[in-house]
């Protein structure tokens, strides 16, 4: 069960926060100015990478 | 027979006016749902009923931590409340309580809150609800709820730190299980706050605030809240996935995710506003019910 959880979990944050991440990153300004833009985008994103790593070594643990 | 005279109000009556709107300064119907996230999270970590001293206390110290925060956050937006049709009515807009009194009263209730909860549950407690109110007045209310379209998502941090508050309550420490309730409350912000900004898009237009549906359209929002709501599903199946939930909970979580996901899908498909209403009420039920399945759950 938690490896089916983790499958289904992983497919719907790859696909969904991928399509969100690379929208917000496309209207993020560009250059010094966009830095903290390009951050908000980066930051979730980033933590549903680490959520789901730590997931992963619970399952395979 | 009347007298054609209106009496003022008795001193008794001013007295219950002016202290209900020192409540409405804390935001009491918000903090109910960021107190119930806190409540199952204590359930959760102690996989049953924690102390009933420890719950009342972090109750009052959570409460005062959100209302003094809330109130903050109403001394600082003053300005802008005073142009949005739902927030000119508010006590300091309207001038029934002075913005000094506001903040005197607001940073009372907040080192209250400190206070309590360091001394009568724990120190780690104490601190996270301290980062919750920090994070929600300097880095939401201060800096980005003017100045960028991310704001309620980097800024729903704050609103993601009560379950981690009781968890710390009950147990001492947070570790995986806790980190994860507050992905869920954190990428639940997004979907949630964006249906209620489709329905405030004028208010937030003439306030000058720059929510998503002001700067990139309805359509691209509600796109937005498909595409977030499908991201809050699949972290909602984590619990699973790190052992920390089991059937029960998995059952709940894919058809209550499953509901949400058809009233977002319904939203992205004709932006409305009786779709938005109804996606944005949904939010709040099914954040209750998640949380309520997650600790029915760890206790069972």
């Amino acid at each position: 069960m938690a490896l089916i959880a983790l499958i289904i979990a992983t497919a719907m944050v790859v696909v969904a926060g991928g399509l969100v991440a690379r929208a917000d990153w496309a209207v993020a300004p560009k250059g010094r100015g966009g830095v903290f833009e390009r951050l908000w985008v980066v930051l979730p994103a980033g933590f549903l990478v680490l959520l789901i790593v730590l997931a992963a070594r619970q399952v395979v643990a | 027979m009347t007298t054609g005279v209106v009496s003022a109000p008795g001193i008794g009556q001013r007295l219950a006016g002016l202290l209900a709107d020192y409540v409405r300064l804390t935001k009491p119907r918000v903090i109910s749902l960021l107190l119930l996230t806190t409540l199952l999270a204590m359930i959760m970590a102690r996989h049953g009923w924690p102390a009933g001293r420890t719950v009342v206390w972090t109750m009052i110290g959570g409460y005062l931590a959100a209302g003094g925060a809330n109130a903050i956050n109403q001394w600082f937006d003053r300005d802008i409340d005073a142009r949005m049709r739902r927030t000119s009515n508010r006590p300091i807009v309207a001038g029934r309580i002075g913005p000094t009194h506001a903040l005197i009263y607001a940073v009372t209730i907040s080192v209250a809150s400190a206070l309590i909860l360091g001394i009568a549950v724990n120190w780690l407690t104490a601190g996270l609800a301290m980062l919750g109110l920090l994070l929600y007045v300097f880095l939401y209310t201060l800096w980005l709820k003017r100045t960028t379209t991310q704001n309620i998502v980097i800024g729903g941090a704050a609103g993601a730190i009560p379950p981690l508050v009781g968890w710390a309550a009950a147990d001492g420490s947070i570790g995986l299980g806790a980190l994860i309730l507050f992905a869920i409350v954190f990428y639940w912000t997004p979907p949630h706050f964006w249906a209620l900004a489709l329905l405030l898009k004028k208010d937030y237009t003439e306030a000058g605030i720059p929510m998503l549906p002001v700067v990139r359209g309805v359509e691209e929002t509600a796109r937005q809240v498909l595409l977030w709501t499908v991201v809050l599903v699949g972290v909602t199946l984590l619990p699973v996935a790190a052992g920390v939930s089991g059937g029960l909970y998995f059952g709940s979580a894919l058809v209550l995710g499953g509901l949400f996901l058809a009233s977002a899908w319904q939203l992205a498909r004709q932006p409305d506003e009786r779709r938005a209403r109804s996606t944005f009420s949904y939010s709040m039920l099914y954040l209750a019910l998640l949380f309520a399945a997650l600790a029915i759950d760890a206790v069972v």
